[in-house]
Formats: C-alpha cells, sequence, structure tokens
C-alpha cells in the first residue's frame, strides 16, 4: 500500500487542479488563451529561440493555446504542475511532502491572473537542468544551470507588466468574476450571463454592459434592463479605454449590433493595449470577421492564413477561407455575416459614442430588424433620465415598425 | 569532417527534391509574390526571392541579357551569384524561366523580365517604422534599419527601451545615418538629436508655440530642421469604406536652429491656418509647405484642402521672405496636398494628393504626384500608383531612386516599395522590398512599414544607453526667436 501512496497522492493533487479548472475557474483558461497568437511555423519558432527567456514563453504558449478546450486544457495544467511536484520530488528524495511546495506555491501565484502561466514551464525547465545535473560536481552545475536558465528563462515576462503585485490579486473574487463574464460574451452564452447576474449583482461597468448585451441579443432589453444594475448610459456604451479586457465586450456590443467599422477598431485597440505586446487569437479571428462582412477579403485572408498556422484555430480559417472562395452570395447567406452585411451602415461618417444614441437609430432605422439596436436606442434615453428624448424615439419606433 | 556533414547533408536533400520531366509549356506569366514581373532593380540589391502559391516546388532559372546564369530552387537565390548577375547585367535585363510542380504536373510558364538600372542606388538601406495600422493604441512600436544588399534587419530602438512610450518617425539629413533626429512621445517625450556625435535630447514645446516639433524635415547646411508643430486628432469611420480620418486641430510651422536650440518662426506660417509638413529645396533657399484655410473641426473636416505653398528662407541669416507663393492650391483642385518631398538634385517634388486632410495613408484614394520644380507642371504618376493608398515616400540621394509606402497588397498594411526615375520623370514599375521568404515574411507581420526612408550607413545608435538617457529627463529647452 505505501509503495502506491506516494503516486496516488500525486494523481490525487492533479485531479484536484484538473477539476479546479475544468469547472469553476475555467474561465482563467480562456482569459489567458485570448492574449497570444501562437503560430506553429518555423518563424515563429526562431524568433522564440533567438531571444533569452525565448524557449520558456514558446512552450508556455503552445500549451496555454490548448486552453481553448478546458478539459485538455486543465489536464495539460494539471499535468505540468505534476511533472513540477514529481521533478521537486526527485530532488528532494527523502521529504516527499516537500515536493508539493513548488506546485501549491505556482498554484497559489496562478491565483493572479497578471501572472502568465509560461511560468509554470520556467519551473519545469529550471527543476529539470537541476535533476539532470544533480550528479556532476557543484563546480560544473551551477554555471550550466545559470547559462542554460539565463537562454531558456529569463528575460521574458512571466507577469503582465505594469501589473501590481499584491496578495489581494491571488483569487480575487471581482477579477474572476469579470473574467467569467469575458469568457461567456466571447462564447455567446447570454443566458448563462443573465443567469449569473441575477445570482449576484453585476455592478461593475464591463459586467453591465455584458448583462445589458445578453438582455439585448435575448431581446429582453427594454422590459427587464430595470430589473438589473445600471450605471447610466456608460453601462449601455462604456466609454472608449485603452486596455485590452473591458474593450472586448464593448467590441462585441458594436459587431452585433453591425456597427462593423466600430467592433473592428475596438478590438484592434484591445490587441494593442495588452501589455507585453502579444498578438491575440481571439482579435485575429475577430479582425478577420469583421473584415470579412466589410468585404476587404484581402486583409481578411492574411489573419485567416495567420490563424492557419495556429492549430486550435485552423479548421475554423480553412472554412472561413472557403467562404470567401465561394463568393459575395455565400457571404451574404451566412447566418452571421450576412445579417451583419444587412445592419451596417453604408454612409461613411465620423462615429462618436457621445452621440451614440443617434447612431443606434440610424442603425434601427437602417433596418428595422436589427432589434439590438432599437433596445438601446430605447433605453439609452431612460438611462439618461431624458423622459422627452425617450417619447421621442418611442415614436421613431413605431412609424418605422410600421 | 563538419564540412562534409553539410556537404553529405545538402546532397541528401537535394537528390530528395523532384527534378522536373516532362515539362509541358504554358503560355502565361507565373502567378509570383510578390509581383516583381518587369520590375527595375538596381545592382547590388538583395536576391528578389519570390513565392508561387499553386506550386508544390519550383525550378527557377535565371539568365543575364548580358553575361552570366544561375538557378534556384524555389526562388531563394544565393546572394553572392545574384549580386554577380546583378552586377554583370547593369543596364540590361535578367529573365527569369520559372519551372514549377503545380498538381503533381511540371509547367513551365512563359519567361519574364527584371530589368537591371543603369542608375546606382548608393544607399546601405532603408529606415523606417515599424507599427500596427491601428488608431489610437500602438504596442510593439520599433524603428528598424534594413540593408537593402541583404536581408539584414536591426531594431534601432523600440518600445522596451523607452518605457512603452510612442515614437514617431526618424528624420535624416539627405538620408545621413550621422545626422537626424527621432521623437519620443509620452511622460518622457524628447526629440533626441544626433549630429555627427554630438546627442542632445530636446524639449520642443514652448509656451508660445502651439505644440511641441512634429514632423521634420533637414536643411541641407544641416544647420536648421524645419518642423511642423501639430495639435493632431483623429476621428473614426461608421462605414464600411474608410476607417480613421487624422484631422490637426491647430498647426504652425517653425525652423529650428539646431545649433543654438531656437525655433525660428515667421508670422505667414503661424495663425488659425492650417500649416504642416515643411520640406526644403535642395538648394535651401525655398521652404515647402502645406497650408490650409482655418476649419472647425471635426465638423468640416472635408472642406479642409491643403495647398502646396513655398516660402523664401535664408540660411544665413535664418531669416524667411515676406511672402508665401502658393504653387498648388487645394481649393482651386478640390483636392488636398500633403508630403513635399522635393528631389535631391532639386528637379522633382514628389507629393502625394488626397480628397481632404493632411494624412494620405489613411486615404485610400491618396496617389503619388511628380512636379517638374522649374516648369511648375506636375502629373499623376500612374505608373506606380495602385488603387490603394500610396504616401510616405523619400527619394534617395541620386534622385534616381525613391521608396514609398503603398497599402496595395492588402488594404491595410503599408509595406515598402522601390522604384527608380529616369531623367525625364518617368518612373518604372516599384518592387517590394525583397525579403528571403517573402510570403511568409510579410504574411506573418502585423506591422505597417511607416515612413521608409533611405539611409547612407548603419544607423549606429546604442539602444540601452538612448533609452536610459529618455528616462532620465534632462532635456535642453528650446527656444523662440
Amino acid at each position: 500500500m505505501k509503495r502506491y501512496l506516494h503516486p496516488l497522492l500525486s494523481a490525487a493533487f492533479g485531479l484536484a487542479v484538473f477539476c479546479a479548472f475544468a469547472f469553476p475557474l475555467r474561465a482563467v483558461l480562456n482569459y489567458h488563451e485570448q492574449y497570444q497568437l501562437f503560430l506553429l511555423t518555423p518563424q515563429y519558432l526562431t524568433e522564440h529561440l533567438c531571444r533569452p527567456g525565448g524557449l520558456s514563453v514558446y512552450l508556455g504558449e503552445a500549451v496555454v493555446q490548448c486552453y481553448n478546450s478546458r478539459y485538455l486544457g486543465a489536464a495539460l495544467l494539471a499535468l505540468q504542475l505534476m511533472a513540477v511536484q514529481w521533478l521537486a520530488r526527485k530532488l528532494w528524495k527523502r521529504w516527499f511532502a516537500l515536493s508539493f511546495i513548488p506546485p501549491v506555491a505556482l498554484l497559489v501565484l496562478l491565483g493572479d491572473v497578471n501572472v502568465m502561466h509560461s511560468a509554470v514551464m520556467v519551473f519545469i525547465i529550471a527543476l529539470t537542468l537541476a535533476v539532470a545535473l544533480r550528479r556532476l560536481p557543484k563546480a560544473i552545475a551551477i554555471p550550466v544551470w545559470l547559462a542554460t536558465f539565463y537562454w531558456t528563462c529569463w528575460c521574458s515576462h512571466y507577469r503582465v507588466p505594469g501589473s501590481t503585485v499584491s496578495f489581494k490579486n491571488i483569487y480575487d473574487s471581482k477579477t474572476y468574476e469579470l473574467i467569467d463574464y469575458d469568457r461567456m460574451v466571447r462564447g455567446g452564452d447570454w443566458q448563462g450571463i443573465i443567469k449569473k447576474a441575477r445570482r449576484k449583482k453585476a455592478d461593475l461597468p464591463m459586467s453591465v454592459c455584458a448583462t445589458n448585451l445578453a438582455l439585448g441579443m435575448t431581446g429582453r432589453l427594454r422590459e427587464e434592463a430595470k430589473q438589473f444594475y445600471q450605471n447610466g448610459t456608460a453601462g449601455l456604451v462604456p466609454p472608449f479605454q485603452r486596455e485590452p479586457f473591458a474593450t472586448l465586450t464593448t467590441a462585441e456590443m458594436y459587431y452585433q449590433m453591425g456597427l462593423v467599422n466600430t467592433a473592428q477598431r475596438y478590438v484592434f485597440e484591445a490587441m494593442e493595449a495588452i501589455p507585453n505586446y502579444n498578438k491575440s487569437s481571439r482579435c485575429i479571428r475577430r479582425l478577420a470577421e469583421t473584415n470579412l462582412v466589410n468585404g476587404q477579403y484581402a486583409v481578411a485572408r492574411k489573419y485567416l492564413g495567420l490563424l492557419c498556422h495556429a492549430p486550435f484555430y485552423r479548421k475554423w480559417a480553412e472554412r472561413t477561407l472557403a467562404l470567401i472562395d465561394k463568393g459575395e452570395e455565400a457571404i451574404d447567406a451566412h447566418p452571421m455575416y450576412g445579417r451583419l452585411r444587412r445592419y451596417r451602415l453604408t454612409d461613411d461618417f465620423l462615429f462618436s459614442d457621445k452621440e451614440a444614441d443617434r447612431i443606434f437609430g440610424q442603425l434601427f432605422m437602417h433596418n428595422t430588424d436589427n432589434h439590438l439596436a432599437m433596445q438601446y436606442l430605447l433605453l439609452y434615453p431612460q438611462l439618461e433620465g431624458n423622459a422627452e428624448k425617450y417619447m421621442q424615439y418611442l415614436q421613431v419606433v413605431k412609424t418605422y415598425m410600421k | 569532417m563538419k564540412r562534409l556533414i553539410y556537404i553529405l547533408l545538402a546532397t541528401a536533400l537535394s537528390a530528395c527534391q523532384p527534378t522536373p520531366h516532362d515539362v509541358q509549356a504554358v503560355n502565361a506569366l507565373p502567378d509570383i509574390y510578390p509581383d516583381y514581373i518587369d520590375v527595375t532593380i538596381p545592382v547590388g540589391i538583395a536576391p528578389m526571392n519570390f513565392d508561387m502559391d499553386c506550386a508544390e516546388t519550383m525550378v527557377v532559372a535565371v539568365k543575364g541579357s548580358r553575361k552570366g546564369e544561375m538557378e534556384a530552387r524555389d526562388a531563394r537565390f544565393d546572394i553572392d551569384r545574384w549580386h554577380q548577375l546583378t552586377r554583370e547585367n547593369e543596364g540590361g535585363d535578367l529573365v527569369f524561366t520559372v519551372t514549377a510542380l503545380i498538381d503533381g504536373r511540371w509547367q513551365q510558364f512563359r519567361p519574364f523580365a527584371m530589368h537591371v538600372s543603369q542608375w546606382p542606388l548608393e544607399q546601405y538601406g532603408l529606415v523606417y517604422r515599424k507599427i500596427a495600422p491601428g488608431y489610437e493604441t500602438f504596442s510593439d512600436i520599433g524603428m528598424y534599419q534594413r540593408s537593402l544588399a541583404s536581408f539584414d534587419e536591426e531594431c534601432i530602438f523600440d518600445v522596451t527601451d523607452v518605457d512603452g512610450q510612442c515614437m514617431n518617425c526618424h528624420y535624416a539629413n539627405r538620408t545621413s545615418h550621422e545626422q537626424y533626429m527621432v521623437h519620443v512621445r509620452g511622460h518622457n517625450g524628447a526629440t533626441y538629436l544626433y549630429d555627427k556625435g554630438r546627442e542632445v535630447l530636446l524639449d520642443t514645446k514652448t509656451d508660445s508655440t502651439c505644440a511641441s516639433c512634429t514632423y521634420g524635415y533637414w536643411h541641407p547646411g544641416g544647420r536648421y530642421c524645419a518642423f511642423s508643430l501639430n495639435v493632431a486628432q483623429q476621428n473614426f469611420y461608421t462605414g464600411p469604406r474608410k476607417t480613421i480620418e487624422p484631422w490637426d486641430r491647430v498647426s504652425d510651422i517653425a525652423v529650428l536652429d539646431v545649433e543654438s536650440g531656437v525655433l525660428l518662426r515667421s508670422p505667414l506660417l503661424e495663425g488659425s491656418d492650417f500649416q504642416t509638413t515643411p520640406a526644403f529645396s535642395a538648394d535651401g533657399g525655398t521652404l515647402y509647405f502645406c497650408a490650409a484655410p482655418h476649419h472647425d473641426m471635426p465638423a468640416d473636416y472635408q472642406q479642409v484642402k491643403y495647398s502646396l505653398c513655398s516660402i523664401a528662407f535664408d540660411a544665413a541669416t535664418g531669416t524667411f521672405g515676406e511672402k508665401v507663393d502658393t504653387i498648388i492650391s487645394g481649393s482651386s483642385a478640390g483636392k488636398s496636398v500633403s508630403l513635399p518631398r522635393p528631389s535631391y538634385d532639386g528637379r522633382w517634388l514628389m507629393f502625394c494628393l488626397t480628397d481632404q486632410g493632411t494624412t494620405p495613408v489613411s486615404h485610400v484614394e491618396s496617389d503619388l504626384w511628380l512636379m517638374d520644380i522649374k516648369e511648375r507642371r506636375a502629373r499623376r504618376m500612374d505608373e506606380v500608383n495602385s488603387p490603394e493608398a500610396d504616401a510616405y515616400h523619400n527619394w534617395a540621394v541620386g534622385s534616381h531612386w525613391f521608396v514609398f509606402g503603398s497599402k496595395r497588397d492588402d488594404h491595410l498594411y503599408s509595406l515598402p516599395y522601390l522604384a527608380c526615375i529616369d531623367d525625364s520623370g518617368r518612373a518604372t514599375k516599384p518592387f517590394l522590398l525583397p525579403q528571403e521568404n517573402p510570403r511568409q515574411y510579410y504574411l506573418e507581420s502585423l506591422h505597417s512599414f511607416n515612413a521608409p526612408d533611405f539611409t547612407d550607413g548603419r544607423v549606429g545608435l546604442d539602444r540601452r544607453s538612448f533609452g536610459r538617457k529618455v528616462m532620465k529627463g534632462d532635456r535642453q529647452k528650446v527656444r523662440v526667436k
């Protein structure tokens, strides 16, 4: 029995990690995956290998791309932490319990969403090197370890640059709530968002925006908006911020409404605001879509061509490339892209989020099937507390609905 | 021993590659990327490697019209043989015959030519800013230099050196790598001046000027640098055709005396009207710039049509002329002139023409125009323009080559194209800056090559020292005369 105890404890640890990240913490996987664009090309590999710390980043990104699948992602994360524990055990044979300190410490660190998951790979490489060199004399082993560690792991960001280091960030419930909203917005889980907002008041600008969008997408915004917390028009149309997280939710709202150019701008801004200068698979995918809807096929093909080298996006990219090859009619008939083409405004005028209600009105008048725009149009003056404007907009809606 | 292993490996690999057999002649030109068919190249340019998407592999035979030949698998040319071939065929042609394996069958396409110009380029390379063609937020911006004879690209400095701050383009005096300026924006903003070993960080915002120095252009004598001082803003379009409309809230022009750190001004170059993008003539006696009457912005953005203007400048006294000459009237033409760039031999002036505004790279209709300075006759350069934005042009010192940014590839990303111009002002078909693996390089690049310019030597800026100086915050304040 004693023979099996240690492996069983390791397996139990791995299983616990898997269950945590496959279920309650699944949004974390989505959060990290969307802030990188891992390409399976020789150029991408050599670019990383050529710089100090590049190997750990490359391997870390290779793992994180698998977070597209929550079960695979959670399993890989669990296996990595088990590997850390196993390597620690190799180093400290006598004290089995101590071997759990590094993976548990890592788990605590990973509770801060600003700590990148490639940090786990650093631990694995560092410990693997230590295990491999442990039989050599220290005078040789230490310099070799330092040199190899420098080239494979050092000089890379393992935290989001500019983020504050604080114990408060570790498994912070507010942050985790927001990244869960973000996951559901990305996946179009509108019912899930509403359910979550009913369970616990959504009172942060981003969660309010996500809730309103979910209500709008399910056609319940006019009737049910008042049942949820509102923070004025900023909850409907959040002002632009130079940060990637909330901007993506706002971009989704514009995209679903048919303001494709504005959505494209927000997604581009979100990608450029990623603090470690990474590009984003989620953003590139959406940019391919906005360009496709706008008929900018050359740039859409460029983005899709890139995604063809991203293993978890390849199939989708190939399907979308095939759709472009089929021509305009096929795109017009596509349930999402066709709808957006019918919704989007065809006149070029300058966008202003301070006059968002005017743009909602134009979208609605351009296509009265655009119920999302209609709902936003009618809620906007209510949130402003402008009854006169509301009556005016209601009249417009009634006239056009006839 | 090592050498033997390499030879054996290379032999083994080449043995694995299919060789053409049962070749079928195709009466069409090959569909290659980049489109290098019929382009004119300078002697000593990097190998013009190309790709053919539909081909599994290809064999390319190159024959000089005067001398020499070479063959390359997959159009990846040996750099030394390539340079030799361009030298041997200066003023002649290189004829390319592509035999490609497509759908399991070998096909030989009609040969095409690249012309080797009689005009030498005589520049070390290009300098450009790599930046995502975005809106307001920019992440991994960097200044880069690229050798024209090889594929070597080197970062001069990037955002990581200056704590993530934005940077503007690099302005060199007649492509000199020993006299140039760079702006860094943000909380530690500065104008970095490098003048033959002298380094100065300038704070160019003063109480009596509307903004910091923005778009710059050196006086050929090297003592002065003309700047526009812009408070720039931008709006974004809702419709599908356009994305961004940058505009100036205010903009004036001043000339910086780099020796004394004094900004020279003229009442004719400031005020409520807009004046921007100055450029000195080849002899330094004239300052070209673009000007438009004041408008309520952004409401009237479509009415802002910049004219091409000039004013005399006396370098000996640092004084301006007393009248502004309008060379091309924006309101009469119904178009807007931007980025005047006189050739260094004094013959030509190249500029962009758009429907409105002053940032041609954001305008799909932007075309390059060429004016004969003596005769004041301008024409649209149809031989180099594309349906997409063509802008950010700069001359090589010999004035027979120019580089410009074009979005012709995909409508969004501006890439550097080079073209040759003869004595009569006729330009050749431009070619995209060659890369070792062009399709992959340009596909994976998510940057525009902003404001490309030539450089006569390698810019030897020490990145770390530069970054430290910028972050330290010591600035020489410019004064106003």
